[in-house]
């Protein structure tokens, strides 16, 4: 009722005064000569500066704004902004362990964590970020499918069935392992998660741990799930000849998946090399590492300011970026040091804005690395052992998304029950992760 | 040569305002304007630069911005001072400047007084936006609420 009255006196307001400057948007050709407002290409030039949390309660203002907010072309918009790495106003960092994730403004204090509430009370591990929209795999759900599609800035969640698939080369798609301390199940397979420029898609992507080499090419097999249909897909590609074997998460950069792979070429010859699956043609490829680190132990692949990089812990720990994506000539070493004993491996790496080099470790120490004159130091001492370390920038990614076929999920969900975490679980887990980090390339 | 030829007079070029008014800009700084840009290569070089859809009293703070940009003070404190102009002066020179950098199509510009509006946008209610910026809700009552419930937790 107030609420009518009011627009009543802003309707008087404008018969009265003289038009106001008003930032309504309208369609050009409807526009009334007598109108001010800003033309909707400006509004959109102001919005897309405004942080998600903002531009959420904005949906309210007036149907143009609901509409405009929610509209996929304003969202890419936004998110491009809010991604630029000049301005990097929306850039945080994301920082899982253990049934719980942590945002954290790149700005702010370090010790200014947020936990985000998450839409799921198993142990999940993070697949990959992309976009401010979080994948998640449950690797010991049994009975539902255990891939979830979440963007907690939106709070919003959607389930992607799970195929159960045999491959004529890994036989089954788990592999019971038995430690001395009981059973448990890990998968023949690794994830990874991104976005499809050309069919503007997101996509989940399954590869097998095993490939048998072929005399000169390789056939690769690859799951692919895209969100809009949210059903799975075999697609094949070939490689050069080898026997690939493939052991970590999925990283996503620049339209590309890649894995650090392990490349028998012969009787003990082996070569490390990515293996990159082209998310718009669906075909695999390799990315030729810089000379030094083909047969490093301790590799991983990162990303480091939207490019591909490289880390490789060894008696130093370097980082390497791949300055212009696809051309191996341009890998370019951005890390050497030496960050001590019982701090682990190079988990995460990011360029802060006064040019130091941010590094958090697998055991969760974050050092800072000043390049002009290789000094390191300590910014905090671990609290929780990570899982997954990524720079992550919040957005409205699959805000207006619907398929009726995806289990969409609204949080806050009913009060959630937090799985305890069993030490026989726990044992698993960080099987997994050593698994999925990809640190156990030793041989 | 390009010391001596910035110690010597520096090339002018005559703008036009909406209103008639006529504007001498040195060519740098009336080059940070892509349309004016465009225009000069269309019409020949000592003509007058017509800008039918800014006002004067615009026209005037966005030379004195192209100008400030030109000059060797590091661009951030330019910028800085410039944002708390943008800042504290009225909601209609601030959208006329924003019209007007559109139309003049002067990125930095642009940038800025956008950024302005945002910065003074952020963390506000819809019922202050719609206040601040005059827009008139057409949503119902029920479609309101609606939209309330879908997000009740951004409004924690």
């Amino acid at each position: 009722m107030a609420e009518e009255e009011q627009i009543q006196t802003y309707n008087s307001d404008n018969k009265t005064k003289k038009p106001f400057l008003s930032l309504q948007v309208y369609r050009r050709k409807i526009r009334p000569k007598s109108d001010h407002s800003l033309p909707e290409e400006l509004v959109i030039e102001i919005l897309k500066r405004i942080p998600v949390s903002s531009l959420l309660r904005f949906m309210c203002v007036c149907k143009s704004w609901y509409s405009l907010i929610k509209n996929p072309s304003f969202i890419s918009a936004h998110l491009s902004h809010q991604s630029d790495p000049t301005s990097k106003n929306g850039i945080s960092t994301i920082y899982s362990v253990p049934f719980q994730f942590f945002l954290h403004n790149i700005d702010e204090p370090l010790d200014n964590w947020v936990e985000i509430d998450s839409p799921v009370g198993y142990v999940n591990l993070i697949v990959g970020c992309c976009h401010g929209v979080i994948c998640l795999y449950d690797y010991w759900s049994r009975g539902f499918s255990p891939l979830v599609l979440w963007n907690p800035s939106i709070r919003k969640a959607f389930t992607l069935p799970f195929p159960v698939s045999k491959t004529a080369f890994s036989g089954t798609d788990f592999t019971v392992v038995d430690e001395g301390f009981g059973k448990y199940v890990l998968p023949n397979f690794t994830l990874g998660f991104g976005f499809d420029p050309i069919s503007k898609e997101y996509k989940v992507v399954r590869v097998f741990y095993n490939w048998e080499s072929g005399s000169r090419v390789t056939y690769l097999q690859a799951d692919v799930c895209s969100l809009s249909k949210g059903d799975w897909r075999t697609v094949h590609s070939s490689v050069e000849g080898g026997k690939f074997v493939i052991k970590c998460r999925g990283v996503y950069v620049n339209g590309v998946i890649h894995w650090m792979c392990k490349k028998k070429l012969g009787n003990n010859v082996f070569v490390k090399t990515v293996l990159a699956f082209n998310l718009a043609n669906e075909k695999f490829s390799q990315i030729l590492l810089p000379s030094p680190l083909s047969s490093a132990v301790l590799l991983s692949v990162k990303v480091v300011e939207d490019k591909l990089a490289v880390s490789c812990t060894g008696d130093a720990s370097n980082v390497w970026v791949m300055e212009e994506y696809g051309m191996a000539k341009s890998w370019r070493k951005l890390l050497n040091f030496h960050i001590g004993d019982n701090v682990g491996t190079v988990l995460g790496a990011r360029v802060a804005k006064d040019g130091k080099i941010v590094v958090t470790t697998s055991v969760g120490n974050w050092i800072s690395w000043d390049p002009s004159n290789e000094k390191l130091e300590n910014l905090a001492l671990p609290v929780l052992e990570p899982d997954y370390v990524d720079t992550y920038v919040r957005s409205l990614v699959l805000l207006g998304f619907k398929n009726q076929a995806l289990r969409c999920r609204k949080l806050p969900l009913k009060k959630k029950v937090r799985k305890r975490l069993t030490a026989h679980k726990y044992r698993s887990y960080l099987s997994m992760l050593q698994l999925i980090r990809s640190e156990d390339f030793r041989n | 040569m390009a010391s001596s030829s910035t110690s010597e007079q520096k090339k002018k070029i005559r703008l036009k305002s909406a209103d008639n008014e006529l504007f001498d800009v040195d060519e740098d700084a009336a080059l940070q304007s892509e349309t004016i840009k465009n225009l000069l290569q269309e019409i020949s070089g000592d003509q007058i630069v017509p800008l039918p859809n800014v006002t004067s009293k615009i026209l005037a703070k966005v030379i004195e911005y192209c100008s400030n940009m030109c000059e060797l003070d590091p661009i951030i404190s330019v910028n800085k001072q410039w944002e708390s102009f943008f800042k504290n002066c009225d909601q209609d020179t601030l959208f006329d400047t924003i019209l007007a950098a559109n139309y003049l199509s002067i990125k930095s510009l642009l940038d800025l007084t956008c950024k302005c509006v945002a910065d003074m946008m952020k963390g506000k209610t819809p019922e202050e936006i719609r206040e601040k910026f005059h827009i008139v809700n057409d949503l119902t009552s029920e479609e309101e609420a609606k939209i309330r419930a879908e997000i009740s937790w951004a409004f924690e």
